[in-house]
């Protein structure tokens, strides 16, 4: 069995005009595991998908998908590859009897058996048109037929953009219950953090165009902790976190003191914090979605500043 | 494959609707030709709706949606490669248009009354006649396709895709109109040209198949190869065409100059032309005036002043034109009767294929019945019709409207008789086996307020004839015999000849003339005739330079793209001589660009050679390829992000 990864990426650059989108994107993906690409808009994510599959090209560095760099991915590779983009783009004129007919057509493993128990499943009829579906229903649709052609891997670009809370949790349960047991290799982006801790089994953050957390999701539930402190007469020690404490990734002023992120925490940490502060919270557990406000908010200047502040006082 | 084709057949099956209507439109005696345009403007509106619907075609069935970044990529992303599935699209539509049309016009016409069998179908003039709008589908599909298909933002694909259809819109109209100083191409040639114009389009859209669009990457060095020698070749000819127009427009001298004797003047080198520009000895001329023409061409088709030893080289005549009883000049120049057409509207009379074909138009009699068009095909007995086959207007015999035509080739006449039962051709001998040397239009009594007596004068080689009531008659001996000859002598500069007049019996020059561009009109004309000429692909303007033309050669089409009157047959090397230079600086501007772009030698390469062979319309094309966009390579000014949280497991 091979060990290589099944998706990797190394260093890839990429710029759109004047703008730097990707700026030495690098890691990788093992075969089987559930990889969640997250941040913020505009970082970079359906860049990086694009560029796996091919459809753009990387200014620099290199993408690969089954040991293949993505710039010579043949047909007979994508039919080893399931993808749904974030427009679920399907042809509206056409009946899901003949959305069915074109992808038996067009890729060879395709399980349309499968697609359609599962249409009944859903109460979707066969001779509806396309453009009559729900968001949820065409949702469910582009994520069955990327499913149905027995992939390996399979790569979503926030395929529950847009869709309610009910709808959102119905697709990932679709999700669950289709890639279940299969050993397929994931690699998804999104901006719910529900559905990421649902799905995934290990997390990339990217932020300005480079990956600043590459880590399995219970290894962020046990290293990450946050903890308050306030300092003396709510001194300003900025500087002294900086310098002190590396374990400390991200500060911010509430106050009298500041909310502290802190990773893999020792008792020497501690000791360094009670020498800066005049009290010191407990540690308490942080969710992904507040380690992704904070791991890619860029500074106190940062819009969700004055939200953190206010709970604060509450 | 039958299950990959399937699903886009049953798309094509509704390309069939537009393709009835487009069938429904090409019948005569439908509202379109109803309008009583004329046929220029009904080539240039079948184009336009035939373009129209192949592009609409094109855009309704999937290429269109491909323009979505998101559709491509869902399309792109299976078991079939991009190329693949373009080609299966193309071969449906194509089948459409290729089959589709003429099986639909078969079964029509074999319902016919006026066809009963498969042979009478395919040499039905209705079935061939409809090839050519077939192809022009075709092409609009072509054209449809192509305009969605190149790289680069919206101005880049409006500006190729629109150079390309005007080209191709142009080059149409020009194989099939008959007016613009040449005979009218074969058939066979406009469908050619519309096959290998869709060709090209289709396989460099084909070379650019489903490829993503990155506007931040410069375009695959072989796709950019294929696709911008497309475009450079539809663009030159579209500029070819509009320059050949253009220049047309502003030519200063556009027909023959001729010399002539008047009552009281004496001898006089008379240009006429559509702007009227005269050259005489005494640099005097009144229109309305009494000119007697010592020479001029019987059949004289109205002819660039670049053209004048040719034009004479071509003549069979000892001499032809020797009394205009009123001289009007005009576009088409005294005596030009080669209309292919007495009235377009209701008659074609035309010489093709050697055979002469007479089509007339269904007319509307009373509010409800219509006289149904008659159409007919003559072959002559012993030989066949050249195509300097010419009408002489019509006349009356009993009641029955007749159309006399003369071939020049073997000097007969004819005369087509429109009778109830159909067309009928006779042969019109001539009196005392005599030969038809040259005609000559005549119109009696302008001046006055009578009507005038309008008509032809047919000359033979003993005698002077009319044509009334279906037979020549002789209206007088031969005209004075020419007493001089003319000969033109093409000097160094465009529109600069030189004509000498000698007595021919004695030989002794009677009169010199060097005809040259003087006043600022003319000359304002000439500049910018020759700063168009400047635009032209420098790769072609050296081949006319250094062919030399043949004689015989002037009413070549094929010849008429390359044959550029300012550089033609070694003249204009001042001009050859800027247009290399700005070529070799453009080259040498762009070669410097892509160099620092650090584009591949390859790259490098095919664009200088493109842009010196293509002058200004490669290089703006080149400009619009490579754009500073997709070479540009922003620097990397972010502060280090550094990796904040990895784990292993």
């Amino acid at each position: 069995m091979s060990t290589s990864p099944a998706i990797e990426f190394r260093d890839v650059h990429r710029h759109f005009g004047d703008h730097q989108v990707l700026r030495g994107l690098s890691f990788s993906v093992e075969p089987g595991q559930a990889f969640a690409l997250l941040g913020r808009n505009g970082c970079g994510k359906s860049t990086a998908l694009k560029i796996l599959l091919g459809f753009l090209e990387p200014h620099r560095g290199e993408a690969r998908i089954l040991g293949v760099p993505s710039s010579q991915i043949t047909p007979a590779l994508r039919e080893r590859i399931g993808f749904v983009g974030e427009e679920h783009a399907l042809k509206n004129t056409l009946r899901l009897s003949h959305v069915l007919e074109f992808e038996g057509a067009t890729r060879k493993n395709f399980d349309r058996g499968m697609v359609e128990k599962a249409l009944r499943t859903l109460g979707v009829r066969l001779d509806t048109f396309v453009r009559r579906l729900s968001r949820g229903q065409r949702a469910s649709l582009v994520l069955l037929l990327a499913v149905a052609q027995n992939p390996d891997v399979l790569v979503f670009d926030d395929p529950a953009l847009g869709l309610d809370v009910v709808m959102r949790r119905e697709l990932v349960d679709v999700l669950l219950s289709l890639i279940a047991d299969r050993g397929i290799t994931l690699l998804f982006s999104s901006h719910v953090m529900q559905d990421v801790e649902r799905v995934a089994d290990r997390v990339g953050m990217l932020h300005h165009g480079r990956l600043i957390v590459d880590a399995s999701l219970d290894d962020l539930r046990v290293r990450l902790r946050r903890r308050f402190i306030r300092t003396h007469q709510g001194a300003n020690v900025n500087g002294s976190l900086a310098e002190a404490l590396p374990e400390v990734l991200r500060h911010r002023r509430v106050r009298d003191g500041y909310e502290l992120l802190l990773l893999d925490e020792t008792s020497e940490t501690r000791e360094r914090l009670s020498n800066l502060a005049e009290s010191i919270s407990d540690p308490v557990m942080v969710s992904m979605e507040e380690m992704f406000a904070d791991l890619t908010c860029d500074g106190p200047t940062n819009v969700l500043y004055p939200t953190i502040e206010a709970r604060g006082e509450a | 494959m039958n299950r990959t084709l399937m699903p886009f057949l049953k798309v094509a099956t509704v390309a069939f609707v537009p393709t009835i209507l487009f069938v429904a439109m090409c019948f005569s005696g439908n509202w379109l030709q109803e309008t009583r345009i004329d046929t220029s403007l009904l080539i240039i509106v079948m184009f336009s709706l035939a373009c129209f619907l192949g592009s609409a075609i094109s855009g309704v069935m999937q290429h269109l949606g491909e323009l979505d970044p998101s559709t491509r990529q869902w399309l792109v992303h299976r078991g079939l490669s991009g190329r693949q599935l373009f080609a299966t699209r193309v071969l449906a539509n194509s089948l459409v248009f290729g089959l589709g049309v003429p099986l639909l016009l078969a079964g029509i016409l074999l319902l016919d009354r006026d066809v009963h069998s498969l042979g009478d179908l395919l040499t039905d003039d209705r079935f061939l006649g409809l090839l050519p709008f077939t192809t022009l589908a075709l092409t609009g599909y072509a054209s449809g396709v192509f305009l969605l298909s190149p790289q680069g933002g919206l101005l880049r694909a409006m500006s190729i895709g629109a150079l390309a259809i005007t080209s191709v819109a142009l080059g149409s109209i020009w194989l099939l109109t008959p007016n613009w100083e040449r005979a009218e191409a074969p058939m066979y040639v406009f469908v050619l040209f519309q096959l290998v114009s869709s060709a090209a389009m289709l396989a460099s859209a084909g070379a650019r198949a489903l490829s993503p669009v990155d506007r931040d990457r410069p375009e695959p060095l072989r796709a950019s190869i294929v696709g911008n020698t497309v475009a450079i070749i539809v663009a030159c000819a579209a500029a070819i065409a509009v320059i050949c127009r253009v220049s047309h427009e502003f030519d200063p001298a556009d027909s023959l100059p001729f010399v002539a004797e008047h009552p009281t003047e004496g001898l006089s080198l008379v240009l006429t032309g559509r702007h009227q520009t005269v050259s005489t000895a005494s640099d005097r001329y009144t229109p309305s005036q009494q000119f007697q023409p010592t020479h001029a061409d019987g059949f004289g088709h109205p002819t660039r002043i670049a053209d004048v030893n040719r034009y004479l080289a071509r003549g069979n005549y000892d001499y032809a034109a020797v009394r205009y009883n009123n001289l009007s000049g005009g576009k088409d120049g005294p005596s030009d009767e080669r209309l292919g057409a007495v009235d377009p509207r209701w008659i074609r009379i035309e010489a093709r294929d050697g055979f002469l074909r007479v089509d007339s138009a269904p007319r509307q009699v009373g509010d409800d019945s219509e006289i149904p068009g008659k159409h007919s095909r003559f072959a002559k007995p012993n030989g066949s019709f050249s195509h300097r086959t010419s009408t002489l207007g019509q006349t009356s015999k009993d009641s029955i409207t007749q159309y006399p035509v003369v071939d020049p080739q073997d000097g007969t006449v004819w005369v087509v008789s429109d009778r109830e039962e159909g067309f009928v051709l006779e042969n019109i001998p001539f009196p005392n086996g005599d030969r038809l040397l040259g005609t000559e239009f005549y119109a009696e009594g302008l001046d006055t307020f009578s009507i005038p007596h309008r008509g032809h004068l047919l000359y033979g080689r003993n005698a002077c004839y009319d044509l009334y009531d279906g037979v020549l008659r002789e209206v007088g001996p031969l005209p004075e015999p020419v007493h001089y000859d003319v000969t033109y002598t093409r000097l160094e500069e465009y529109a600069n000849v030189r004509v000498d007049v000698r007595k021919r019996d004695t030989q002794k020059l009677a009169f010199t003339h060097t005809f040259s561009l003087r006043t600022a009109e003319q000359l304002r004309r000439l500049s910018i005739v020759k700063v168009l000429s400047c635009l032209r692909p420098p790769a072609l303007s050296l081949a006319a330079h250094f062919t030399s033309t043949p004689a015989n050669a002037s009413e070549d089409f094929a010849l008429a793209i390359v044959r550029d009157p300012i550089v033609m047959d070694g003249r204009g090397r001042g001009v050859i001589l800027a247009m290399i230079s700005v070529a070799a600086i453009l080259a040498s501007l762009a070669t410097r660009r892509l160099r620092t772009f650090g584009a591949e030698r390859g790259r490098i390469a095919f664009w200088a050679i493109a842009i010196l062979a293509s002058g200004p319309i490669g290089y703006l094309i080149y400009r619009t390829a490579e754009t500073n966009r997709a070479w540009a390579q922003p620097d990397d000014d972010s502060d280090e992000v550094p990796l904040l949280i990895r784990s292993v497991a």
